[in-house]
Order: C-alpha cells, then sequence, then structure tokens
C-alpha cells in the first residue's frame, strides 16, 4: 500500500498535516463512499479539520472537503453536508495524529512514517479533551537473518 | 457375465483386490482431472521462456516418480483420502458461512442495556455553540439513525453498547483503537446490527 495523502488541521493560524481520518466514522455510518483517484489517496477525500475554540472548549469541525464522486467530479461539505459549511465532529472519539520535525523513517504505507514529534489531541464527541507530544526514536528495523527461512534466503 | 457374478472371494489376495478397486476409482478419477487440467504446449512454452531452462530428463524422473508415489498412496491409503475429502468440505462451508458473517464492532459482551429508541433520541441531541449540527436526534448521524431503525423489525430489541479502548473487535478480533459507543439491533441474543455514535 502506498504512503497516503494526510488530512489537513488548521492549528495555529498554519495547515498541518494530520495523520488520521475523522470523517471515516460517518462514511461508515452512512455508507457514503469515494473513488480513488490516485493510490496515494485510496479513501477518495482530503479533508481540512480545524480545532475552533468557544466558552473555552475546543471542538473539532471539518472546514473543508475535497471528494471524489468519480474520478472526474469533485465534491465539497455542503454536497456530503447538505445545508452546511462547516461540520461539528461529534461523532469523533479518539486521539488525532499530527506529524511534527523532520521525517526520521519513510514507510511506503498509509500513515506508517515517522517523524520527530507527534502531536496528539484526545476528543470526545468532538470535543477536545486534552493534547500532549510524543517524541519518536528511529524504529530498529534490523531482522536476524537467522530467523529468515532458507527458501527466502538470497541465493538459496 | 453370471460367471462373473458367481464370483466369490476365496483367498487374501482377492479380499485385497477388493480393496483396491475403489482406490483405483479414484485414481481415474485423478489421472481425468490431471488430464483436463495439463497446461497446453503454448504455456508450457511460455513457463519454459519466464524461467529460462528446459524440463531435464531428472525432472520428468522425478515427476514421475512423484505421480506414482500418489498414486500408490491413493491406490491403498483411499479411506483416508475420502475422509479428507469430507472433512476439507466441512472446513469449507464452515469458512464460507464465517466469510459470509456481517462484521460488527459489537459483540454480546459489550452490550449494556436495552433501550427504548424514543428515549435513546431524546439523550442524542448534539449541542454546539456555533450551530453546524442540525437539530435532529444524532445531529449528523440522523440518516443512519433513520436505516438502523428502518432495520428493527417487532422480534428484535434496541441495545445499548460500549466497546472500551484496547478491546478485540469483529470479525478478525483486531484491537480497538478508541472507545466505541452506540446502539445494537439484538434478536435472542444475537447482534443483527449496529449504529455507532462514537468512534474514531
Amino acid at each position: 500500500m502506498t504512503a497516503q495523502v494526510a488530512e489537513r488541521l488548521i492549528y495555529g493560524g498554519n495547515e498541518i498535516p494530520m495523520f488520521t481520518n475523522p470523517l471515516g466514522p460517518y462514511l461508515r455510518a452512512c455508507k457514503i463512499g469515494f473513488r480513488s483517484p490516485l493510490t496515494s489517496n485510496w479513501r477518495g477525500y482530503v479533508g481540512t479539520w480545524e480545532v475552533i475554540e468557544t466558552a473555552g472548549v475546543g471542538r473539532l469541525y471539518l472546514v473543508g472537503l475535497r471528494a471524489h464522486k468519480t474520478y472526474e467530479e469533485i465534491v465539497g461539505i455542503s454536497d456530503v453536508f447538505p445545508g452546511f459549511d462547516k461540520v461539528f465532529a461529534h461523532w469523533f472519539t479518539g486521539e488525532i495524529r499530527l506529524p511534527q520535525g523532520a521525517q526520521i523513517k519513510y514507510r511506503h504505507m498509509g500513515y506508517g512514517s515517522i517523524y520527530e514529534y507527534d502531536l496528539l489531541m484526545d476528543f470526545k464527541e468532538g470535543v477536545l479533551l486534552g493534547k500532549h507530544a510524543r517524541h519518536n526514536k528511529v524504529p530498529d528495523d534490523t531482522v536476524d537473518p537467522s530467523t529468515i527461512p532458507s527458501y527466502l534466503r538470497k541465493g538459496s | 457375465m453370471t460367471e462373473l457374478l458367481a464370483w466369490r472371494p476365496h483367498s487374501g489376495l482377492d479380499y485385497f483386490l477388493i480393496y483396491l478397486l475403489p482406490g483405483v476409482i479414484l485414481v481415474g478419477i485423478f489421472v481425468s482431472v490431471l488430464l483436463q487440467e495439463r497446461p497446453s504446449q503454448f504455456a508450457k512454452s511460455l513457463i519454459n521462456a519466464l524461467t529460462g531452462k528446459k524440463m531435464s530428463w531428472l525432472d520428468q524422473a522425478k515427476e514421475l516418480a512423484m505421480y506414482c508415489l500418489v498414486f500408490t498412496c491413493a491406490l491403498v491409503g483411499w479411506p483416508g483420502l475420502i475422509v479428507f475429502y469430507f472433512k476439507n468440505k466441512k472446513r469449507e462451508a464452515a469458512n464460507k458461512e464465517w466469510q459470509e458473517r456481517p462484521d460488527f464492532d459489537c459483540a454480546p459482551d459489550y452490550l449494556v442495556a436495552a433501550v427504548n429508541p424514543i428515549d435513546a433520541e431524546i439523550a442524542s441531541y448534539v449541542i454546539d455553540p456555533l450551530g453546524f449540527v442540525p437539530a435532529l436526534p444524532f445531529g449528523h448521524l440522523n440518516q443512519a439513525w433513520g436505516d438502523f431503525l428502518t432495520s428493527v423489525e417487532d422480534q428484535d430489541e434496541v441495545w445499548s453498547f460500549f466497546v472500551p479502548k484496547g478491546s478485540p473487535t469483529g470479525k478478525y478480533q483486531f484491537e480497538c483503537t478508541s472507545d466505541r459507543r452506540g446502539y445494537a439491533r439484538v434478536r435472542d441474543g444475537k447482534i443483527l446490527g449496529e449504529f455507532i455514535t462514537e468512534s474514531d
């Protein structure tokens, strides 16, 4: 699987990549699917999100969407959520991952690449509960050659 | 013909030959299948071109020896093969049934309580100070809730469920990456449908 194009989050005035798909549960519940335009975008859409604070409480909103209804036809938020130009993601409970800093390990799979830091935000029904950072280390991917079966070794 | 019908086994060899008869039929079936499925001349030349080598006489002898061994095993051990065939059929049927089973996050262990759908709706309104949620039960998930309610039949019950983070879920028993909540359609303790209100 190819590395996947990230969702976007407007945070601190900047648009940063987000390695979580909060729209996924909504689409599954409503049985909505999009067309993949590229192997780097199997889900068929890219959403732009924003945490908007009201009375000291941060909430997760979908503020932009480019979704491929067909290969050529691109739809936006108001097509998926008629009557809305922003959407409160009240169905989302979980953690969103925002990679920060330099890429320390590229993985050609989903959101598998590892960056120096991950900014993690916890949400409960779309409401921000807390955030914290995680420092990542270069993973030790070395394989012990003795564990490889002989028929898979080069030259066998 | 009458002579053949009147024939009765007398010696141990006669009984052994009778025992081998189903094996001979089985080998006959094997051979006919092999002949039907043998690669065409075109496929053979393609394989040769891809592998870049022709089959040596040693390879052919090995293949022949392998077939002889298989046929001998089938001839003598045909009861075992028949048992294996039926066991395999049973396993395939069970596998097909498992593949066709719907994949729900909810399992009986995660059911919390039977609920009245009207009470569930009353408690489901979403508050958003900015007003980016419709004033409907379950907000943006209202359509999915409607679809779920439509599927509920008279003999079904609606139960609320909660899957704690880290619990195994679904057919493949993947670890749940966040808490999950929702409602399930239950009949005789069996989950027939689900509506997820919270997940990641």
